[in-house]
């Protein structure tokens, strides 16, 4: 009972906040509409709504960077929502090299080139359904064996395995980034003295696919490589890892 | 209710007739300028708007050639209002064969058996550009050659009718390479759009002077068409080479060429290198494993291989084994280079006598020149190149990317291609979203053709009439030892307005998805979403994730073990009655005390109960049948002694009037159930149950 009253409790209370955000924004009180939805945020409320008016709220008040950062959370947890991939496109046109989002690599991209518009819960969904089916149609197999069954087992055993992967890649996506600040340095290796190949600018977002203590290695959507140091990046997920917030 | 059904339908029939008007096919075919050059490739823009699918027709080649593999193209299917549509542009590749006025009749578009055509084009035709003057091209490297040295004389040429021949014709004072295959020489196809192809002879002067390469003739398009000629300068040298006397000598030697000594920083230059074994020798070669090759030390430059080849040849009577490397040199720096000789060392044995063996080919120097000064436009492209431009169409959509892409193409140092420097668009954003690289390597070939792409999408941001200044690329030909600069442009384009309901999204990723269609970008960000569910903290998934991927299992396990069960309990019946012997015989010793009978109940208890834990018939055992019994079953002789004891005290108190007192009956129930406790542990070890 007393941990139902805290939840209700509780959830009221995020409730509000959400309200208190969206009043703000509406009154384009920008800076306390952030306190309220960041504060969401910081009690691991992730829900796309909640990532989207934080952007939103952002993009008002001009930092492309974090605008891009939250729009790329919400899309993570819900890439059906069409409004969020049209405000992450208006955001990138509001930045300097308006780079495209790199594109997903390996397995992803070969064979699950079909799941970017599902979303992590639904791949889950199907998977434990047919894990289900599996287990139990295996067990009316065994009680009387058909030719029907084999057929569900083996098709159910496939789409969980499929969906489990499907599962396993939304909630282990290549770590995406986003930079923060203008003329970041990306240099060809991670000394302070190593040239420098290229440059990130507010918004751009990048694929970190290495790390090296501070330093990480980048790709971009054109292809570009280097090393950047990470205070300059801000993680898209998971949240608590922002520098952000 | 039927006057909504008519409604319906009527709406239906209007919409259906008004979407079909909207799908009316239509063809159009354009080209940049109606000016243009024999034998020059230009491009033909193909565009169809209708339904699909469509099949091209395309006129006969009279006077010019239409390659229907388009070089670039850009196909996007729609559906507007629930019709189909398919629009599609195609960048074709023409080429003219004769100057003057030349027509290219209608190329027609055959949808659902109705043909739709485009206007003809008629084209002017011009001669006089001096690079197309002669098609075919024959060059050397270098205009002065030495008598009796090898090089390499090329022919570039459009895709002809017949392949290039394998080796020159005869041309007094050349000789063609002895012996050799007929893939010795060079050729490449440069896929670019004016599909050249460049073969190669190595070929040696024969006599000093002057030596004139004459004007060939090839079939073009069904076409007669002359190359250049050529007049080489041939330089004394002596006419005694190592490898002539050695040639006779049936002695391994190594022959080492490059195919030019005076080069441009950043031009190849190709090393070959030949080992020459005789197959058969009036010397004892066989301790020629123990010998060695040394590739020649090339300080200076950095090498790439390109091709090892082992083949048999002959020289003059002699038959050899011919160990061949090549490999292409870049000069990292300018100035004077030594590529070292290239040497061999082994065993010979002659007439028992084993002595070592030496022999050596060059060395030779490198002249390294610094290119000329450079124009702004060059970017470091060295060799022999085709750069072309394409748009991938010049119908532009407010927010809707088009795909600009500059290929470069043919022969030349890859690394050194840069990408052109693309002008500002004011009225657009530019990236440059990729670039590729490879390389087309042909049977025969020596030098692989390279073709270098870099792609840019152009999205505009504005509606209007704009324009793509030129795009102009130069490159460095080491051969005519100057920069060509090509300009492509300025191309004028009209961008339409974006509607709301079917602007395009910029999908920037890849060129492939510039014809995706998915919804709009406004001009401002969307408004804030509203919750309709309360707000929950997120909560980690393991835990449950794992029950629910475990649960399952555990199930199965379970529901797997019990159907084993119920089918042994069916099909085992020593197993059945085992299974049941201990709570049945439990069950009856507690029933002991109020029977009437008590000893006779005991002893027909204790024996039900062996009949059932052995799968035995139970009725007539005596005392000595069961501790016949328990000793082939190897009961433990403890517990045997006290079943045996156990139902002698029973047969005792059944034959002899005196009736068992209240504390013997006690103790021999107790003992039965100590011992049926511990077969039923015994069993259950030795029927797998637990």
């Amino acid at each position: 009972m007393t941990i139902f009253l805290t939840m209700l409790i509780g959830a009221t209370s995020f409730s509000d906040s959400f309200e208190l955000g969206t009043q703000a924004y509406e009154n384009n009180q920008y800076s306390q509409a952030v306190e309220e939805y960041e504060s969401l945020v910081y009690n691991r409320i992730y829900e796309p709504e909640v990532f989207y008016n934080l952007a939103n709220t952002y993009y008002q008040q001009g930092d492309y960077a974090l605008a891009m950062v939250n729009y790329e959370r919400a899309y993570f947890l819900n890439p059906r929502l069409k409004i969020v991939q049209e405000n992450i496109e208006q955001t990138r046109m509001q930045t300097k090299q308006q780079l495209a989002r790199p594109t997903s690599a390996g397995i992803e991209s070969e064979f699950y080139f079909w799941h970017h518009m599902i979303s992590a819960k639904t791949s889950l969904s199907i998977a434990i359904f047919s894990w289900l089916l599996l287990w139990f149609g295996l067990i009316l197999l065994k009680k009387s064996p058909r030719k029907g069954l084999k057929a569900l087992v083996g098709v159910s055993g496939f789409v969980a395995f499929i969906f489990f992967g499907s599962w396993y890649l939304k909630t282990n996506p290549m770590e995406l980034a986003v930079a923060q600040g203008d003329d970041i340095p990306v240099r060809i290796g991670t000394k302070e003295t190593d040239t420098i190949r290229f440059e990130l600018y507010s918004g751009d977002r990048v694929h970190i696919d290495a790390h090296m203590g501070e330093q990480v290695r980048i790709t971009t959507a054109t292809g570009n490589r280097g090393w950047v140091d990470q205070k300059y990046l801000v993680t898209v997920w998971p949240p608590e890892r922002t520098t952000g917030m | 209710m039927i006057y909504r059904y008519i409604a319906l339908c009527l709406c239906i029939l209007t919409w259906s007739g008004w979407s079909a008007a909207q799908n009316t096919p239509r063809i159009e075919a354009s080209v940049e300028s109606t000016e243009v050059h024999v034998f020059k490739p230009f491009l033909l823009n193909l565009y169809y708007q209708g339904p699909g699918p469509v099949e091209y027709q395309f006129p006969p080649n009279v006077g010019f050639k239409i390659n229907p593999n388009p070089r670039g193209r850009s196909e996007r299917t729609s559906i507007i209002n629930g019709v189909r549509s398919l629009q599609a542009e195609y960048a074709l590749v023409v080429e003219v064969t004769k100057a003057g006025e030349v027509t290219i009749p209608p190329i027609k578009a055959i949808v659902a058996g109705q043909t739709f055509s485009t206007e003809p084009i008629t084209l002017t035709v011009k001669n006089d550009d001096p690079a197309f003057k002669y098609p075919i091209h024959v060059r050397v490297r270098n205009m002065t050659v030495k008598k009796g040295e090898w090089f390499w004389v090329y022919i570039d040429s459009p895709w002809l009718d017949k392949p290039l021949p394998n080796q020159l014709p005869v041309i007094s004072g050349l000789e063609n390479a002895p012996g050799l295959p007929p893939n010795d020489g060079q050729s490449s196809y440069v896929p670019s759009r004016s599909r050249t192809q460049t073969r190669g002879y190595r070929v040696r002067a024969t006599q000093s002077g002057t030596i004139t390469i004459p004007s060939m003739t090839f079939q073009l398009h069904q076409q007669s068409v002359n190359s250049n000629p050529l007049e080489l300068k041939v330089l004394d040298r002596p006419s005694t080479t190592t490898e002539d006397i050695k040639g006779n000598s049936g002695l391994p030697f190594v022959r080492m060429d490059v195919d030019t000594r005076d080069i441009y920083l950043g031009e190849p230059v190709l090393m070959t290198l030949q080992l020459w074994v005789p197959k058969q020798s009036p010397f004892d070669l066989s301790a020629r494993n123990r010998s060695t090759t040394s590739t020649p030390s090339t300080e200076g430059f950095y090498a790439s291989d390109v091709q090892n080849d082992v083949f048999e040849a002959h020289l003059g009577t002699q038959a050899y084994h011919v160990n061949e490397q090549r490999k292409l040199l870049y000069p990292t720096k300018t100035g004077e280079h030594t590529i070292d000789a290239y040497r061999y060392e082994g065993d010979i044995v002659n007439r028992g006598r084993r002595r070592e063996y030496l022999v050596e080919y060059g060395p030779y120097n490198v002249n390294v020149k610094p290119l000329p000064s450079a124009p702004n436009t060059y970017t470091g492209a060295i060799g022999q190149f085709n750069v072309d431009v394409d748009l991938s169409s010049t119908k532009l959509k407010e927010g809707v990317p088009i795909e600009l892409s500059l290929v470069v193409s043919g022969q030349g140092n890859a690394d050194a291609i840069a990408s052109p420097k693309f002008p500002e668009l004011s009225w657009a954003h530019v990236a440059e979203v990729k670039r590729e690289q490879k390389e087309i390597k042909l049977f025969g070939q020596v030098i692989p053709a390279i073709e270098k792409t870099f792609r840019y999408t152009i999205t505009p941001t504005r509606a209007g009439s704009h324009v793509i200044p030129a795009i102009q690329y130069a490159t460095f030909d080491p051969h005519q030892g100057n920069y060509i600069e090509d300009t492509f442009g300025p191309f004028n384009l009209t961008v339409s307005a974006g509607d709301e309901d079917s602007v395009s999204m910029v999908v920037e990723d890849s060129s492939a998805n510039i014809s995706q269609s998915t919804p709009l970008i406004g001009t401002s960000i969307h408004p804030l979403m509203t919750m309709s569910d309360s707000l929950r903290r997120a909560q980690s998934r393991k835990l449950w994730l794992y029950l629910v991927l475990i649960l399952p299992i555990v199930l199965y396990a379970i529901a797997v073990r019990y159907l084993n069960r119920q089918d042994r309990f069916v099909n085992d019946t020593s197993f059945a009655r085992a299974q049941g012997a201990y709570e049945k015989g439990k069950n009856r010793l507690k029933a002991i005390h109020s029977s009437s009978e008590p000893g006779e109940e005991l002893y027909r208890t204790m024996i039900d109960y062996l009949g059932d834990i052995f799968n035995i018939n139970e009725q007539g055992l005596t005392s000595k049948d069961v501790e016949d019994l328990l000793e082939a079953k190897q009961i433990d002789p403890e517990n045997a002694t006290t079943i045996i004891r156990l139902l002698k005290s029973c047969e005792r108190s059944r034959y002899a009037a005196q009736k068992l007192t209240d504390d013997e009956l006690g103790a021999l129930v107790q003992a039965a159930q100590n011992v049926m406790r511990t077969l039923e542990s015994r069993g259950k070890q030795n029927r797998g149950v637990k």
